[in-house]
């Protein structure tokens, strides 16, 4: 119930702004940050109620009321650990993201705000649905108030950016409800996904097919190379707000469709083309940061610097190890909340300056030092600096890379630690560029510093990157158990294929820690203060 | 033992946070305050080491996923370890960190409160990374304080941010390094591979454990090789590591343009601390490069190589801190030589005294600028000794010290290492230890000829320009803390009397399972060398002084303007640093970007969107242009068709029934 009322708080939300009379502005961004902002509150009983250890269940929350029972689809949402954290992030990003749309948006906010809403349930609803039409329907239902966002409110050339995203992604995601058919007519008629999970039997050719159509809609999302064009356009034209959901939290609904839907549902499948997803996630990860490195427009830089992000979370997926799936779930929220700063900051900038060429920008450091040391702060999220979050998400990505089984790991893990180097360049490029040097353009010379409003959006993103660098335990938590289930599944398919160990991490060369009888097992923790040391 | 770390890092926090409000008193009272806190620390710590004890503190679980057997490959804590080894370098970092804090108050005394207050956070926060690195007990959280220490080195080469060069000088240094880190996390990765654990602790006994190298790798990601190929492959990441941390062939371009920080920086930083942090990485990791003979051979050639480079360009340079940088560089390669080939506590003695005389020549550099303007070029100074009297005197001493005569440290430090390598034993390539001896040799004579042409142009003969003549000394803050320094750099021969060996003992225990290894292998011998490399380098020392005091002060000053008239083009070639930063911007970065820049035209924007989505477009487009042409609502046109149409399907039919 609580899910529920999670799912639909923010629609209620934008079905009474609805009834309120559209010349308020204040108002309305007023009541969508309270409304979102309850959600959140509402989002935390979530948080702490979730069970976390072995014995508990893989779903919870869970809620089930038949919907059209003649077809079997019925209301079915549950969340494991990693629906948990993205929908906390959802919940979490969305009154950020209202609070930084305060002067940005002065046109039409009513509809503005009723979007955002809108686009918050529907993104809840994808995380939390337990069946393939439930999801189907809120996956779509998301391109809605997102072609909108983009399309109403976006830049110059907002219409070739929105039409593009809505024919890519709705392209893609057709043959995926072609591929939920295909598994209702093949399996006794259900569109419950754990029941389909369970029951699926299908050929092992005709798995590839629904796995390729189940991917490709993911792809897209992710976005993949070399599908990922629409990104920077989409990105670059929609306001804000839009990009901030865009990257914080949209692109995530892509790796956790592998996740969740295409590698349980067809392992098999996911074997077969493992080396070619990791392929192109490596290409990906490089290919996007050397994207990065010679745009010229802020926004697409940052947009590009998301194809590379988003290869490594798809890399650690198809590393299929704890550590490699783990890191990859955390990266997806690592990217939310550094990403989503990076958005919400260039996008202060260009309140600003209206403008979102680098050029124009050189030696702010001096005119609005607030803004500068957080976006230094961020950027070292970014590139993966220990002690930010980035380093836990990345490496764990890489290490778990390189211990999988997938073939030519250390290959696959060192070409992307190279997009480590990358990142550090057009990263520090970029911060180079527009926060360094002689400030010499005359319109740079009078921008205000940080505003209370704006230090609001941005606090909660900074504590967020530095507790998640330090503390990141609590969030690794909850994914264990889904992470866990997820690779028992696939040592049961290497075991019904029979053709070796293909899951998982590999042996060392040397058990270091079981070879040792001389080498006490873990002393007594010492006391931090060094007055009274442990003689070992 | 957090405490060591965490007082610099709440200085930090505290003058990051506040610093600009409350005053620069306050400021510098904070950050000492907290460097003094951290030293008090390390001393107990030291005297804990000192008396044999090795303090391990278990730390909580950084971050740990284990697989779903429970297995955790990857298992990551807050732990610390004080061995002698890190106690030394402890005490290096707090105590030259100390002074070094001190004499910034008056060093940076011209900037803004926000602008001083930035400095000391920044180097406090400096200060906490580089003990995260050195006390970390597994090479995971020595990454984090290597990441950290680079972070803190590009922040505080690009302080004057508003100068573009500074400000790239920075980003150089961050870039580079982190090259040199993802050497480190592949080695580090595969030394999960093979060991499955990062723990210093761990390793070593493991090290220990493995009997014979060459065995066969059974499973795994090495299946098939020996576990000696294995290790050399990881050690070989760390060094790539080390290289770029400390400066080394080929990626030490960096260092020298990291004089653009300000002065104290390229002290603590750029020379005492953080550099050296590549050989107490190699050190500390001696159980393995012991079992790694090709690694143990590369580390001792590529620091003999870099000895040898970094001299020759310190020869023709005029920028007094950049005489310094190519010295360092130079000097770092001799500690790479050192931990090469097996005398590791060598190396650490030379890192030790390095930090104190090297310390001092920076600090002196600072002072001679700061009394001269801020002015670098030494064929502008000249006879400042009478002005500075208390710079000329601590920087003489340190001269004295790094050229390597008798008998101050440094003479010691780099002669012991020299012996070692001639009498060491490589087993994967012989001849690398005399090899290392001779260009080592050659660059101690370059060496001793660079530092007494730096002392002669600066502080020696008549002042040559009017800021010259107007110089003034600092003041005490600033060069109470030379005096010091050159103290301990004077005192520091005490460590490494022949005979007395008090360093090398001090750090046996350390790398006792090391050296052990090597006298099996008869990479090393016991007992006592013979004693004629010493007097062969001090004749060498000696030699190179005497020849830069010849041309520099005594009769033929002349010299240098005809030698580099007679050869202009090596004169010239050196001068312009043998073109490394040139031929790397040809050879890599400009393809890259290039690369880039192609790959975004015809892949993204032509092949993509151009063939494929926008071509799609075009073509449905098209097909539904010539399709409308049917539709269009004219029906004489509809008539027309339909007459064809007829046509055509009458004249198939009659066509087929006539056959």
């Amino acid at each position: 119930m609580l899910l529920t009322i999670t799912t639909f708080l923010p629609a209620l939300g934008a079905l009474a702004l609805v009834l309120v009379p559209g010349t308020e502005a204040r108002q309305h961004k007023a009541f969508a940050f309270v409304l979102s902002l309850i959600t959140f509150f509402v989002s935390l009983g979530l948080w702490f109620g979730f069970d976390a250890s072995p014995g508990a269940p893989e779903f919870q929350f869970e809620q089930f009321v038949p919907w059209i029972s003649s077809l079997g689809i019925g209301y079915h949402v549950g969340l494991d650990g990693v629906a948990l954290l993205l929908v906390m992030l959802t919940t979490a990003l969305t009154p950020i993201v209202v609070l930084s749309t305060w002067n940005a948006v002065e046109d039409r906010v009513k509809e503005f705000m009723i979007a955002l809403l809108v686009l918050e349930t529907a993104m809840i609803g994808t995380f939390a649905a337990l069946d393939l039409v439930l999801f189907y329907v809120f996956w779509e239902l998301i391109l809605i108030p997102m072609y909108l966002l983009i399309g109403v409110w976006g830049s110059q050339n907002r219409l070739y950016a929105t039409v593009k995203f809505f024919i890519y992604t709705f392209a893609a995601s057709v043959l995926m409800l072609l591929a939920i058919l295909y598994v209702y007519f093949h399996d006794g008629g259900t569109f419950d996904y754990v029941e389909a999970r369970q029951a699926l039997q299908v050929s092992p050719d005709a798995a590839r097919w629904l796995f390729l159509a189940f991917a490709l809609a993911f792809a897209v999302k992710v976005p993949m190379f070399p599908l990922h064009t629409w990104l920077p356009d989409a990105h670059t034209e929609a306001p804000t707000a839009g990009s901030v959901i865009l990257a914080g939290v949209l692109l995530k609904m892509g790796t956790f469709g592998f996740f969740r839907y295409a590698m349980p549902l067809f392992p098999e499948a996911a074997l077969h083309f493992r080396t070619l997803i990791a392929t192109l996630a490596t290409v990906g990860i490089i290919y996007g940061a050397l994207m990065s490195l010679v745009q010229t427009d802020m926004k697409r830089l940052v947009a590009y610097s998301s194809v590379s992000h988003l290869g490594f979370v798809m890399l650690g997926l198809m590393a299929l190890s704890a550590e490699g799936l783990t890191g990859g779930v955390y990266q997806m929220l690592n990217h939310g909340v550094s990403t989503g700063a990076l958005f919400l900051l260039v996008g202060m900038l260009y309140e600003r300056r209206h403008t979102r060429l680098i050029s124009e920008y050189g030696g702010l450091a001096r005119q609005v030092p607030l803004i500068a040391a957080v976006f230094v702060i961020v950027t070292l999220s970014s590139v993966g600096l220990p002690g930010t979050n980035g380093f836990v998400g990345e490496f764990l990505i890489l290490s778990g890379t390189w211990l999988s089984r997938l073939r030519h790991s250390a290959v696959f893990s060192t070409l992307a630690a190279t997009g480590v180097i990358l990142g550090a360049v057009y990263m520090l490029l970029l911060v180079e560029r527009v926060f360094f040097g002689k400030l010499t353009n005359d319109h740079n010379r009078h921008l205000p510093d940080l505003t209370l409003r704006e230090g609001f959006v941005l606090a909660p993103m900074i504590a967020l990157i530095v507790v998640m660098g330090l503390v990141p335990q609590p969030f690794l938590a909850p994914a264990k158990p889904a992470v866990d289930r997820l690779v028992q599944r696939f040592q049961q398919v290497e075991v019904r294929l029979g053709q070796g160990p293909q899951v998982g991490t590999e042996t060392t060369a040397f058990a270091a820690r079981a070879a040792l009888p001389g080498v006490p097992a873990m002393p007594a923790p010492l006391p931090a203060a060094p007055a009274h040391p442990e003689v070992h | 033992m957090w405490a060591i770390i965490l007082f610099p890092l709440a200085g930090a926090i505290v003058n990051g946070l506040v610093g600009r409000r409350i005053g620069r008193g306050n400021v510098a009272l904070v950050a000492i305050g907290a460097m003094l806190g951290a030293l008090v620390v390390s001393s107990i710590a030291f005297s804990h080491a000192l008396g044999g004890t090795t303090l391990q503190f278990r730390g909580e679980p950084w971050f740990r996923v284990p697989g779903p057997d429970g297995r955790a490959l990857v298992s990551i804590t807050w732990g610390l370890l004080v061995d002698r080894l890190s106690a030394t370098m402890i005490m290096v970092v707090t105590g030259v960190g100390t002074l070094i804090h001190v004499y910034s108050t008056s060093y940076m005394s011209h900037e803004d409160d926000a602008g001083f207050a930035r400095f000391f956070t920044y180097l406090n926060l400096f200060v906490a990374a580089m003990l995260t690195l050195v006390l970390g007990d597994s090479l995971v959280l020595t990454f984090v304080g290597w990441e950290g220490v680079g972070l803190c080195s590009y922040l505080l080469i690009g302080f004057w941010y508003t100068d573009p060069a500074k400000a790239y000088a920075g980003r150089k240094a961050f870039v580079t390094n982190r090259i040199g880190d993802f050497g480190f996390l592949i080695g580090l990765f595969a030394l999960f591979s093979i060991f499955g654990t990062s723990n210093y602790g761990e390793l070593s006994a493991a090290a220990r454990a493995l009997g014979d190298p060459s065995q066969i790798i059974q499973g795994g990601l090495f299946a098939g090789r020996t576990f000696q190929w294995a290790i050399s492959f990881a050690l070989l990441g760390l060094f790539v590591g080390a290289c770029g941390k400390s400066a080394q062939l080929p990626l030490y371009v960096w260092l020298p343009d990291a004089m653009a920080g300000p002065t104290p920086v390229s002290a603590l930083i750029h020379a005492a601390t953080m550099v050296t942090a590549g050989v107490y990485l190699v050190a500390r990791n001696s159980y393995l490069f012991s079992l790694a003979p090709a690694a143990m051979a590369t580390v001792t050639f590529v620091g003999a190589l870099t000895a040898l480079f970094a001299a020759l360009i310190a020869f023709v340079q005029t920028d007094i801190k950049k005489v310094l940088a190519y010295s360092t560089v130079s000097q770092l390669g001799f500690m790479f030589i050192g931990v090469g080939c097996g005398a590791w506590w060598a190396g650490i003695l030379h890192l030790v005294t390095h930090a104190f005389f090297k310390g001092c020549l920076f600090l002196g550099a600072g002072s001679v600028m700061h009394g001269m303007g801020d002015e670098t070029d030494i064929r502008k100074m000249g006879g400042l000794w009478r002005k500075m009297p208390w710079t000329a005197l601590t920087f003489g001493i340190a001269t004295i010290a790094a050229t390597g005569i008798v008998p101050l440290s440094g003479f010691w430090s780099k002669d012991a290492i020299l012996g070692s390598a001639l009498f060491s034993h490589n087993s994967a390539w012989h001849q690398v230890g005399p090899i290392a001896y001779g260009i080592g040799a050659v660059a101690a004579l370059g060496t001793a000829f660079y530092m007494t042409r730096l002392y002669a142009l600066t502080f020696l003969g008549k002042p040559r320009t009017h800021a010259a003549e107007h110089a003034h000394e600092s003041s005490p803050v600033m060069w109470v803390p030379l005096l010091v320094l050159a103290v301990a750099a004077t005192v520091a021969l005490v460590l490494a009397l022949p005979g007395s060996m008090i360093f090398e003992h001090y750090l046996a225990p350390v790398f006792q399972s090391g050296t052990q290894r090597l006298l099996a292998t008869g990479h090393v011998h016991a007992g006592a060398h013979p004693s004629w490399p010493y007097f062969a380098a001090w004749g060498i020392a000696a030699a190179g002084t005497l020849v830069a005091w010849v041309m520099y002060v005594g009769p033929s000053t002349d010299a240098p303007v005809t030698l580099a008239n007679r050869f202009p083009r090596v004169y010239q070639l050196a001068v312009d640093k043998f073109r490394v930063d040139e031929l790397y911007a040809a050879v890599v970065l400009e393809p890259v970007k290039l690369a880039a820049y192609l790959l975004w035209r015809i892949v993204d924007v032509f092949a993509i969107d151009g063939l494929l989505v926008n071509g799609v477009a075009r073509v449905v487009s098209f097909v539904s242009g010539v399709v409308r042409l049917a539709q269009n609502g004219d029906v004489q046109r509809y008539a027309a068709i339909m007459a064809m149409a007829a046509a055509v399907i009458l004249w198939t039919v009659l066509g087929a029934g006539g056959r």
